[in-house]
């Protein structure tokens, strides 16, 4: 945890630095954000892998905003569950 | 608790959590990335979510490719890789986003401070900007994979 709250703060200068160095009227993206966008959007217009589940996120999203609400901590606990089990199989030993 | 306060002045999280609040809004005028979960979200928490969601679904993803014995195993083991990366930051979003919401609630009901509060959107947001990366990794990962 601590490598990683290290990273995290590592992290913290550049981003200052490139938003002190960035025009006010300009578009500026934080380079990690614009790198995931870019790659979200390149799976979404090839189709591939993820698409049916982003898409169902990103409806998820949508429907919390018309309730005008957050998520729920029932939600927070299936989107945890379903990161543990996929984890759990990705780091098992065995090839699958 | 909270983690951050030892590096974070008050003044400095207030303004960090500013600038990163506008650069989370600038990020939804991207062309072509309307259906993106992390530029539909509105509010902090949906932000997270979304973040967090996304990981969830490339992991997924990620997990059926290890099962495809079609994948070679060096290709799987950059997988690997890659979520032993991204879990630990994606998991400690919750627990930032759990501080978050606990100061929120505190500072209504007038037992904590805009300080405590200013700290933790701060730490909310340093996780986020973190779990990002480290699930953009593991998208290229998955990505380069189901485009071979």
């Amino acid at each position: 945890m601590n490598t990683n709250v290290n990273q995290a703060l590592l992290l913290v200068p550049d981003l200052l630095r490139a938003l002190a160095a960035a025009p006010a009227s300009s578009s500026f993206l934080t380079p990690s954000i614009d790198s995931i966008l870019n790659s979200i959007a390149a799976l979404i217009l090839a189709g591939e892998a993820g698409y049916e589940g982003l898409q169902a996120l990103n409806d998820q999203i949508k429907a919390m905003i018309a309730a005008n609400r957050d998520p729920t901590q029932e939600e927070w606990d299936a989107l945890k569950a379903r990161s543990d089990a996929a984890h759990a199989v990705l780091q098992a030993s065995t090839p699958s | 608790m909270l983690r951050s306060h030892r590096f974070f002045m008050p003044g400095f999280a207030s303004v960090f959590a500013v600038m990163f609040a506008f650069t989370l809004v600038t990020v939804s005028c991207i062309p072509g990335c309307k259906m993106n979960p992390v530029s539909t979200a509105q509010t902090l928490d949906q932000k997270a979510y979304a973040v967090y969601g996304t990981f969830v679904v490339m992991e997924e993803s990620a997990a059926g490719l290890k099962r495809d014995p079609n994948v070679a195993p060096q290709v799987k083991l950059k997988l690997v890789a890659a979520d032993a990366r991204a879990k630990p930051s994606a998991d400690a979003l919750l627990r930032a986003l759990r501080d978050y919401d606990a100061a929120t609630l505190a500072l209504k009901a007038g037992d904590g401070t805009a300080s405590q509060l200013s700290i933790a959107t701060a730490n909310l947001n340093t996780w986020i900007a973190q779990a990002t990366a480290d699930v953009d990794a593991l998208v290229t990962a998955v990505h380069g994979v189901s485009t071979r």
